[in-house]
């Protein structure tokens, strides 16, 4: 498996690699002022890599280049624009256009001026022309030109999500469709029972509604029907069997269907497309795409077959033929005029699909999910089922840890070991999926996206099913047990590290005052990649090698020297001291300590900890200080000080306690005021301290 | 003075029987120049209602106004006659959708003007359009082609139905006054059968030309889809209108001058002509065979059908009816064909099957007639509405007569049984009438027109010359209703209505750019009137240095001393390039393509003092040629208005001296 396919970082990093020299520089400069270089125009899609300081920090290329939308003129607009590689437009400037409207009325500087307002927008955001609209990005209407302005943002829009996309910025734009068939049967049916059972939707635009001058008193603008007419119960009970074949047959037969009808004193037709060819009045949205219909995607059907169906003035079918359309998802049929807009949701009825149930799960979820979703699934046997074991049993081990240690000093050490053992296997080498600070970066990027910019690529977290869940695994034991669940027990390479100490059984310690000093670097590599990923992504990247995972799980030996020289020295050094780059080294283990100082449940202490040496001398990573408290962002969780807490033979307190009448249960700690008295103030259970309370 | 058709009784001419026939004492004694009028006094017809054009308050009277922004339900083909052009029109609204030149010279369309055109056109700018009629598949029309005749120049021309332009016309070799046409109806088209109505001498090189029995006509069948002329047929007598039945067995002519007279009074001379019914697949058989000949330096095969010939009654049958018959239909069951009286009052209803049983020597070929139904003067054409009934227009009465086949069988065999259903004033003298569908096996019975010669005062007056007047009539409800006068340009002869969505179903809204420009492909064979001339048009074969992709692509190319090529392209509101030089006298090559895309979007070039005007539709490219005039400066400009800006969308030709 290439790295590429399950850590889509990694497209990052290949896209650094080739060096071109910069070639045509002033005009691209305009839209991406930020790059000092720019490569030529060539590849697929053809775009211009964008560099600054010798690292690639976006692209420019023409939308004609991408995209062919014809404006009013029957010609496209072109713009060229810059985008960088988070997927926001760093700058649009209008090359040429033929509009007729621009050339005798409107003024250009119009055109413009939308343009400019896209600077600064993800490609990931819904943009709406006009009336603001909650969750998108609004940019001005420009008056007496709506279907340039239409097609001047369709055209902008679309050309860059196709770059992003292309050039791997956006994983999330990619939205599957359902896997659905049209069910055969036919029933038909009467115009009252389509509009019933929902194939047709029914709704009123009065002319308040949309702006428009009432011409007649309580006339509506336009009394709609629409609906998805492929299903034979809807389309050959509309048009007759004759005239639904024929769309099939003129539009081919992988086409959506939509009918709209309707009357009044407005048109939803308009009349841009007679000369334009483009319908500015309706258009379809279903997720972040628009589909809009040239004079090539409608026919006129006026004789109905539908008996009961009301006289229309105008009766339209439009043609989807855009593969990406879903019809078994809800859109929603946009009807506009001058600034106007009126939105309607339509859902065709499921009774007429055939709908596979893995496809029909999906339907419910949302889009990145659905996404992802056919991975998690292909993955989910064996190897899915033998992380859920893994790490579902570590989660059971921690809940009852405690009726499981009962005095049988196993835990630390065998039980520990066979996880260890088992993660090794398969998170190492069966699927690699070790973590790395990379992908921490990645995440916090996505954060700070999210907070900011309120942009987060789900399907980007999730595309990896293991490195999400491991993830998620280690938000969840974190939490609550601090990070040493995981470096203690799951982390494979943590776990190579102990097991080769094991084999040789030698543990030289630096000095205390050394060892102190060096558990800062873990800290200051963490922050220095995060830093680096997301200012200087290459250095960052780079910097993310201090890792030796990649070597070690997922690309091999297959590596130049110095990176295989540096994972057997870290493997070497293990045998001499134990885990030393856990200890010391390892960025991602820093990150997870900081996170741990929220953890709930932590080791209690009694308070005569400090005086008795024991766990002090146990502890393998020293995290245990003079006064006996545990230093939570050392602690590995290897539970050894633990199992002595609850050790009546081996823990002075306890054995004390016994002395004082406690009695050895497992609920002695609840039971036994003595023994509660003995337990520090701040590790005290809610019930610790009722005990307290309750005895005089 | 009428006799009974049932009074059947037999004949010593020429050995065949015949029913009586009555008429004909009459009329030779009324002389052919009085003929219609004193007819036209005396007609006393049998006492039928007459339904009179007043209003019918009895029923809703039929829509047939089409509301603004609607369609019509039906697309008929209309004859253009003396245009020579083929003309698309709504039913029920009558409005004319489209021309289409076809034989003649139009301005509108460049045809006549661009290079293809002229190739396919070939000598001729004149043409005599009768009978349209579009190819068939199982008996009813499949969308792929129309053909017509051209009566002047004895010419065919196919129209491809989704670009709804001519691609392909047969000069057929031999004939003359190719007048009856029909396509072959099953299993599909296949052969499109065509009549020579003028006798010649064969071949018709200056020889025997004042011998009467060596004039004959020729029935040609053409390979519709090739466009090739496959055979011909030689007969006695002459060929009128033209029949296929249902089952791909027979082709059929009416002949009215079995006498092979020169002027009228010589035609008239005898009591009875025919119906001639051509064996298709025994006519094909005596080819395999070799039993054929050729005439003059034509390639084509001639089969002798003459009665003397061995081959007579094997690949023709003559059947004969009361003299000068004149349309032959065939029901929508495919079981009759009906040949209409002309001069005399009745239909001859023959069995088609039959035919067969007389082709096979079973029984006479008078015997394979099953009714023959007296419905009023000038009986012409017949047609049909798919219940049963068949309505056939009287030129001389000026009525439409409604009447039930399977009644008019019934009398014939002796019952007391009326045919008639009802019969319908049409202003005036109507020749065909059509009703929708009514040449298909889906026949629906809802409107019928008919298309009157005369339409004298019913339109307000503009001089002369009168325009004809197609009346549409309901025959959906039990009574016909005459709703909608139409005044049309001389002189459509026939029409066929089509359902809407058999053509919907096929033409293009944007032509394609690869089918552009298109090549001709000319084939001529023999000589004089012996001539077999096809030019076909071919799509699609052109490469993309044959026409303009993009504005920065049109370019001028100097070929030779004397020949410049200009490519040019058009995108509204411009033209690129925007000027050219030539010198005088060049030999100009224009190709022009049109890179609009939107449907609609048609552009048209005219150049002044060059007869230069045709029209580039989206997508299309066309080519002229022409002779650089006098120097100076010629703006050529957009004849098609196209835009805002279309006045602006010009530029000039700049000739200089040599």
């Amino acid at each position: 498996m290439s790295p590429a396919k399950f850590l889509p970082i990694f497209f990052i990093l290949f896209l650094f690699s080739p060096a071109y020299g910069a070639a045509t520089t002033g005009n691209f400069s305009e839209v991406f002022p930020e790059a000092d270089s720019f490569s030529e125009i060539s590849g697929d899609p053809p775009v211009a890599e964008a560099y600054s300081d010798g690292k690639l920090v976006g692209y420019v290329f023409y939308t004609n280049d991408i995209v062919d939308i014809p404006g009013y003129s029957g010609r496209p607009i072109v713009f060229l624009v810059g985008l960088d590689t988070y997927g926001t437009i760093t700058g649009v400037k209008l090359i040429e256009h033929h509009e007729p409207i621009m050339l005798v009325g409107v003024e250009e500087e119009r055109l413009r001026e939308l343009a400019a307002q896209l600077v600064g927008v993800n490609v990931a955001s819904k943009v709406v022309m006009g009336k603001k609209e909650p969750g998108a990005v609004s940019v001005d209407f420009i008056s007496g030109a709506t279907l340039t302005g239409e097609v001047a943002l369709k055209t902008i829009m679309q050309s860059s999500r196709i770059v992003a996309m292309k050039k791997g910025l956006l994983v999330g734009l990619a939205e599957p469709k359902t896997k659905y068939k049209l069910k055969n049967f036919f029933e038909e049916k009467t115009f009252e029972e389509l509009v019933k059972e929902g194939s047709l939707k029914h709704f009123v635009i009065m002319p308040e509604d949309i702006g428009a001058e009432a011409r007649e008193p309580g006339t509506p603008w336009m009394d709609i029907y629409f609906g998805y007419v492929n299903p034979p119960s809807v389309g050959r009970s509309l048009f007759g069997e004759r005239r639904y074949k024929m769309l099939f047959e003129q539009f081919g037969e992988n086409a959506s269907f939509i009918y709209i009808a309707g009357s009044g004193t407005g048109s939803f037709k308009g009349s841009a497309y007679v000369r334009g060819g483009q319908f500015e009045r309706v258009k379809i949205i279903q997720g972040l795409r628009t589909y809009t219909f040239s004079d090539r995607d409608y026919t006129n059907i006026f004789d109905l077959h539908a008996k009961d169906a009301p006289e229309f003035k105008e009766s339209v079918v439009f043609v989807v033929r855009d593969p990406s359309f879903d019809p078994t998802r809800s859109f929603t049929l946009v009807v506009s005029y001058k600034d106007n807009r009126v939105s309607v949701e339509y859902r065709a009825p499921l009774k007429y699909f055939e709908i596979p149930l893995k496809d029909r799960i999906a339907m419910y979820l949302p889009s990145w999910a659905r996404e992802v979703l056919p991975r998690w699934l292909d993955l989910f046997f064996p190897k899915g089922v033998l992380y859920i074991i893994l790490l579902g049993s570590t989660l059971v081990l921690f809940i009852f840890r405690k009726k499981l240690f009962d005095g049988r000093r196993t835990f630390s050490r065998r039980v520990r070991y066979v996880v260890m053992f088992f993660s090794l296997v398969l998170l190492g080498w069966l699927q690699p999926s070790q973590p790395t600070t990379i992908q921490a970066a990645t995440l916090l990027n996505e954060i700070g996206n999210w907070l900011t910019i309120n942009v987060f690529h789900w399907s980007l977290f999730f595309s990896d099913p293991f490195i999400a869940t491991v993830f998620i695994f280690i938000a969840i034991v974190t939490l609550i047990w601090g990070r040493g669940v995981f470096c203690g027990w799951i982390c494979p390479f943590g776990a190579i590290t102990e097991f080769l100490n094991e084999i040789t059984r030698r543990r030289y310690e630096l000095p205390r005052w050394l060892h102190e000093r060096l558990t800062v670097l873990r800290l200051m590599a963490f922050f220095l990649v995060v830093w680096a990923f997301t200012f200087v992504r290459d250095l960052g990247i780079h910097l993310g090698e201090i890792e030796p995972f990649k070597t070690a799980f997922y690309v091999g030996l297959n590596r130049s020297w110095p990176y295989i020289a540096y994972l057997f020295g870290i493997l070497a050094l293990s045998m001499l001291i134990y885990r030393p780059f856990c200890r010391y080294l390892c960025p991602f283990g820093g990150g997870l300590s900081m996170l741990s100082l929220v953890q709930f449940s932590r080791i209690p202490r009694y308070r005569r900890c400090g005086t008795c040496k024991i766990c002090e001398r146990e502890c393998p990573v020293r995290a245990i200080s003079d006064f006996g408290e545990i230093d939570i962002m050392q602690c590995i969780r290897c539970g050894r000080c633990e199992e002595n807490y609850h050790d009546w033979d081996r823990c002075p307190t306890l054995r004390e306690a016994e002395k004082r009448g406690c009695k050895r249960s497992n609920t002695a700690w609840d039971e036994c005021i003595h023994l509660v008295r003995e337990i520090r103030e701040k590790y005290r259970t809610r019930r610790q301290k009722k005990l307290l309370e309750e005895t005089p | 003075m009428l006799a009974k058709p049932k009074d059947r009784r037999s004949s010593e001419n020429e050995g065949f029987s015949f029913p009586p026939l009555s008429r004909r004492g009459f009329l030779m004694a009324a002389g052919a120049g009085a003929l219609m009028g004193i007819i036209g006094c005396t007609q006393k017809a049998a006492e039928v209602p007459v339904t009179t054009s007043a209003p019918v308050k009895t029923t809703a009277p039929p829509k047939y106004e089409v509301p603004p922004g609607k369609w019509d339900d039906y697309i008929a083909f209309w004859s253009g006659g003396h245009s020579g052009e083929v003309r698309l029109i709504g039913i029920p609204s009558m409005r004319v959708l489209l021309r289409i030149p076809v034989f003649n010279f139009d301005c509108t369309k460049g045809w006549g003007v661009t290079e293809d055109s002229k190739a396919l056109l070939g000598d001729f700018r004149t043409g005599d359009t009768h009978h349209p009629h579009l190819s068939y598949t199982d008996g009813t029309y499949d969308g792929r082609y129309a053909y017509v005749q051209d009566k002047i120049n004895a010419r065919v021309a196919r129209i491809r139905l989704d670009y709804m332009e001519p691609d392909a016309i047969i000069e057929v070799p031999n004939v003359q006054g190719i007048h009856g046409l029909f396509p072959q109806r099953f299993p599909k088209t296949g052969y499109v059968f065509c009549n020579s109505e003028f006798q010649t001498p064969m071949p018709n090189d200056g020889r025997d030309f004042d011998k009467r029995d060596k004039y004959y006509g020729l029935h040609t069948a053409i390979d519709g889809e090739k466009m090739e002329v496959k055979w011909q047929v030689l007969t006695d007598g002459n060929q009128d209108l033209c029949a296929t039945d249902y089952k791909g067995r027979f082709s059929m002519a009416t002949s009215y001058n079995s006498e092979k007279g020169f002027v009228l009074e010589e035609m008239m001379e005898k009591d009875r002509d025919y119906v001639i019914v051509f064996n298709t697949k025994n006519i094909e058989k005596a080819i395999a065979n070799g039993e054929y000949m050729e005439i003059g330096d034509s390639p084509v095969p001639v089969v002798d059908g003459r009665r003397n010939s061995p081959l007579y009654g094997e690949a023709v049958l003559y059947i004969p009816v009361p003299k000068s018959p004149h349309g032959i239909n065939v029901t929508p069951d495919g079981k009759y064909a009906i040949a209409n009286g002309k001069l005399s009052p009745t239909c001859t209803v023959i069995d088609l099957d039959k035919v067969e049983e007389a082709f096979a020597g079973k029984i006479k070929p008078e015997e394979t007639i099953v009714a023959q139904p007296e419905l009023g003067l000038g009986p012409l054409h017949t047609q049909f509405d798919g219940r049963g009934n068949a309505y056939t227009t009287l030129f001389i009465d000026s009525q439409i007569c409604k009447w039930n086949i399977e009644k008019a069988i019934r009398q014939y065999r002796g019952e007391n049984v009326d045919p008639i259903v009802e019969k319908l004033d049409v202003h005036y003298q109507p020749g065909h009438c059509q009703a929708s569908m009514g040449e298909t096996k889906e026949a629906d019975g809802k409107w019928l027109v008919s298309l009157n010669k005369f339409s004298k005062d019913r339109f307000a007056p503009v001089g002369p010359l009168h325009p004809d007047n197609d009346q549409l009539i309901s025959i959906s409800g039990d009574k016909m209703v005459l709703v909608k006068d139409e005044p049309v340009w001389p002189e459509p002869h026939n029409c066929v209505i089509v359902r809407r969505d058999i053509i919907e179903r096929v033409v293009k809204k944007i032509p394609n750019m690869s089918d552009f420009p298109v090549k001709t492909v000319i084939t001529v064979k023999g000589s004089g009137n012996s001539r077999y001339r096809v030019a076909k048009r071919i799509y699609g074969r052109a490469s993309d240095d044959e026409r303009v992709t993009s504005m920065d692509k049109a370019r001028v190319e100097r070929v030779g001393e004397r020949e410049v090529h200009v490519y040019m392209a058009s995108r509204a509101p411009v033209f690129s390039p925007t000027s050219f030089k030539v010198k005088e006298g060049d030999k100009v090559r224009l190709i022009v393509t049109n890179l609009d895309k939107t449907e609609d979007l048609t552009h048209g070039v005219g150049i002044p003092r060059h007869n230069v005007n045709f029209i580039v539709n989206p997508q299309e490219t066309r080519v002229v040629e022409f002779t650089a005039g006098l120097p100076g400066v010629y703006w050529y400009y957009c004849t098609w208005f196209c835009h805002a800006l279309h006045l602006e969308m010009r530029g000039r030709m700049i000739v200089e001296p040599r």
